[in-house]
C-alpha cells in the first residue's frame, strides 16, 4: 500500500533528466562513471556499486540499496528513481518583480532487466515545468528506454535506443550552458545508436543520433558523436569531443575538450568543457560561431556536504558584440544520508556583457531530492 | 568575474551586422532560447505558442489569418512580443533567460521591415 502511494505520488510530480553527478567521479575512488551507473557513459539508475558508495562515502550513512534494503532485488533487476521538488525565486527585471514559485521538478521510475550480456532499460515519468500549461497526458514521458549489449562493466558495448549521445561532462544540471545550448537540455534525448569501449585507464564512445521523430525538443538535427576520454593516474582525465549534425536548413559542427582534475589536499575536484560550434543557416546562408564554456569546482569539505563555484559562458556569435551571457552559480548541496538530497542554488547571469545594454538575471532555488 | 572574457568581446565588431530575417531569428534566437520543453515548443506549446520552426512560428506571432497582436508588421510600438521581450508592463519572457538587447532590437528591426516569414 505504501507502495502505491510512492508511486502515485510520484507520477503526480515532475521530471526533469536525471544526468549523473561527474564531481563525484575521481573524488571519490571511481575512476569511470559507469562504475556506479548501469549506463555506459553514467547517467540514470545507479547501480550495487553506486549504492554502496552513496551510502559509505558521499553522504552521511544509510542503507543506499533500493527501498533502503527492505526488498533486495535479485542480480538481474535493476529498479529506482528519482523525485524532485524545488522552491524558487527568479528576478529576471520585470516590471511586476522577482517571481517565487514551488514545484515538482522530477518523478521517475527506473527498470532494468538484464539477460546475460543483454539488458533492457526504461525510465518513466511525467516532464516538469516551473510553469506547467500542458496536460497530464502529453506531459507523460520515457526520456530513456534503450537495449544494451555489454559482456562486462568495462570492454567494449552496443546500445540502441533513446538517451542523450555521450558527449561532454553530463552535468545534473541542466541549467548549465554546456547541456541548454549544446543540445543536452530537457527532453531534447535523442534516438542513437551507440557503441564504444570503456576501460580503466580510457573509454571511447561513438554515436549516431536522430531527433525524436514524434515529440521533438530543441534542434532538430541528425547526425554522429564521438567522445575520447583518457585518464592519467587516479586523479587527472582529459577528454576530446567532436559532434555533426544536420538539420532542416541548419548545420551544425562542433568540438570540444574536457577535464577534470582532483585536488586530493583540498578535496576540490575541477571540471572544465569548452566547445566551439560552427552554425550555418541554409535559407540565409548566413552562419555564426559559438563558443561555451564550463569552468566548476567541487569542494567536499566533509562526509554529505559539497560546495560548488561555476563559471559559465556562452557565446552565440562571435562576431557580434553583446550576444553572450555570463553566468556565476554557487551551490551548496547536503546529503543527510543516502536516498536525500538538500541543495541550495544560486545563480547570477549578466545578459550582453561589453554593450551598453548588458542586463542582470538572479535565481535562488531550494531543491529536495529523494532517489528510491 | 564575470567580465573576464571582456577581451575576447573587444575582438566582436561594434555594430550588429546580422540580417533581420525570420527563419534566422527563429533558428539562432527563439529556438534554443524559447522552444525549450517546458515552454514554447511543440511539447508544451505554452500560452499556445510554437516556436520550433519558423513556418509555425510565423503563424503563432501574427496570428491565422494575420490579425494577431503579438506581432503587428512595421509597426513595433504595436506589437505585444516586444514588451514581452523588454518586460514593459509585462511578464519578462523568456521568464528563466532574458534575451540580449541586440537580439530584441534584431526581432524589433524584422517587424520595422515587415514581419515577413523569410
Amino acid at each position: 500500500m505504501r507502495a502505491a502511494a510512492l508511486v502515485v505520488v510520484l507520477v503526480l510530480a515532475a521530471a526533469r533528466p536525471a544526468e549523473g553527478y561527474p564531481q563525484f567521479q575521481l573524488a571519490t575512488g571511481a575512476a569511470r562513471c559507469n562504475q556506479c551507473h548501469y549506463a555506459p557513459a553514467g547517467g540514470g539508475l545507479i547501480n550495487g556499486y553506486g549504492r554502496d558508495e552513496a551510502a559509505d562515502s558521499i553522504s552521511m550513512g544509510g542503507n543506499g540499496d533500493f527501498l533502503h534494503g527492505v526488498w533486495e532485488l535479485p542480480s538481474w533487476l535493476g529498479l529506482g528513481g528519482d523525485l524532485r521538488a524545488a522552491g524558487l525565486v527568479n528576478n529576471v527585471g520585470a516590471t511586476d518583480g522577482a517571481e517565487l514559485t514551488a514545484f515538482p521538478m522530477q518523478a521517475d521510475l527506473y527498470a532494468r532487466v538484464a539477460v546475460e550480456a543483454f539488458s533492457l532499460y526504461v525510465s518513466a515519468g511525467i516532464t516538469g515545468a516551473v510553469r506547467p500549461e500542458a496536460d497530464f497526458v502529453d506531459r507523460l514521458v520515457s526520456r530513456e528506454h534503450y537495449l544494451m549489449w555489454r559482456p562486462k562493466s568495462v570492454g567494449p558495448y552496443l546500445r540502441v535506443g533513446r538517451f542523450f549521445a555521450p558527449y561532454g561532462l553530463r552535468l545534473a544540471e541542466h541549467l548549465s550552458f554546456v547541456r541548454r545550448f549544446l543540445g543536452f537540455n530537457t527532453l531534447e534525448e535523442t534516438y542513437n545508436l551507440s557503441g564504444g569501449v570503456v576501460n580503466d585507464g580510457w573509454e571511447l564512445h561513438a554515436t549516431a543520433f536522430t531527433p525524436d521523430p514524434f515529440r521533438p525538443v530543441g534542434f532538430e538535427g541528425s547526425g554522429g558523436a564521438v567522445y575520447y576520454e583518457r585518464r592519467f593516474g587516479e586523479t587527472f582525465a582529459a577528454a576530446a569531443q567532436a559532434r555533426f549534425a544536420i538539420a532542416s536548413g541548419d548545420t551544425r559542427t562542433q568540438g570540444g575538450l574536457v577535464g577534470k582534475l582532483y585536488l586530493e589536499p583540498a578535496r576540490t575536484l575541477l571540471l572544465v568543457q569548452t566547445d566551439l560550434v560552427h552554425e550555418r543557416f541554409d535559407e540565409t546562408g548566413a552562419s555564426r560561431l559559438q563558443w561555451v564554456y564550463y569552468l566548476g569546482a567541487s569542494w567536499r569539505f566533509a562526509r554529505g556536504f559539497m560546495v560548488q563555484l561555476m563559471l559559465e559562458r556562452w557565446d552565440p556569435d562571435l562576431a557580434t558584440r553583446g550576444v553572450a551571457r555570463d553566468a556565476l552559480d554557487l551551490e551548496v548541496q547536503w546529503f543527510p544520508t543516502a536516498h536525500v538530497e538538500v541543495s541550495l542554488f544560486g545563480r547570477l547571469q549578466l545578459i550582453g556583457p561589453g554593450s551598453d545594454d548588458s542586463t542582470g538575471a538572479q535565481v535562488l532555488m531550494l531543491q529536495a531530492h529523494y532517489y528510491l | 568575474m564575470l567580465a573576464l572574457p571582456a577581451w575576447l568581446i573587444a575582438c566582436g565588431p561594434a555594430s550588429d551586422e546580422r540580417e533581420p530575417s525570420f527563419p534566422y531569428i527563429v533558428d539562432a534566437i527563439l529556438r534554443p532560447n524559447c522552444a525549450t520543453a517546458s515552454c514554447h515548443s511543440t511539447l508544451a506549446v505554452a500560452g499556445g505558442i510554437e516556436l520550433d520552426a519558423p513556418a509555425t512560428a510565423w503563424t503563432f506571432l501574427l496570428g491565422p489569418d494575420g490579425t494577431g497582436d503579438y506581432v503587428v508588421p512595421g509597426d513595433p510600438t504595436a506589437s505585444r512580443l516586444l514588451y514581452l521581450l523588454r518586460a514593459e508592463d509585462a511578464p519578462r519572457m523568456p521568464p528563466d533567460a532574458p534575451l540580449p538587447a541586440v537580439d530584441i532590437a534584431l526581432i524589433e528591426a524584422w517587424i520595422l521591415e515587415g514581419a515577413k516569414p523569410d
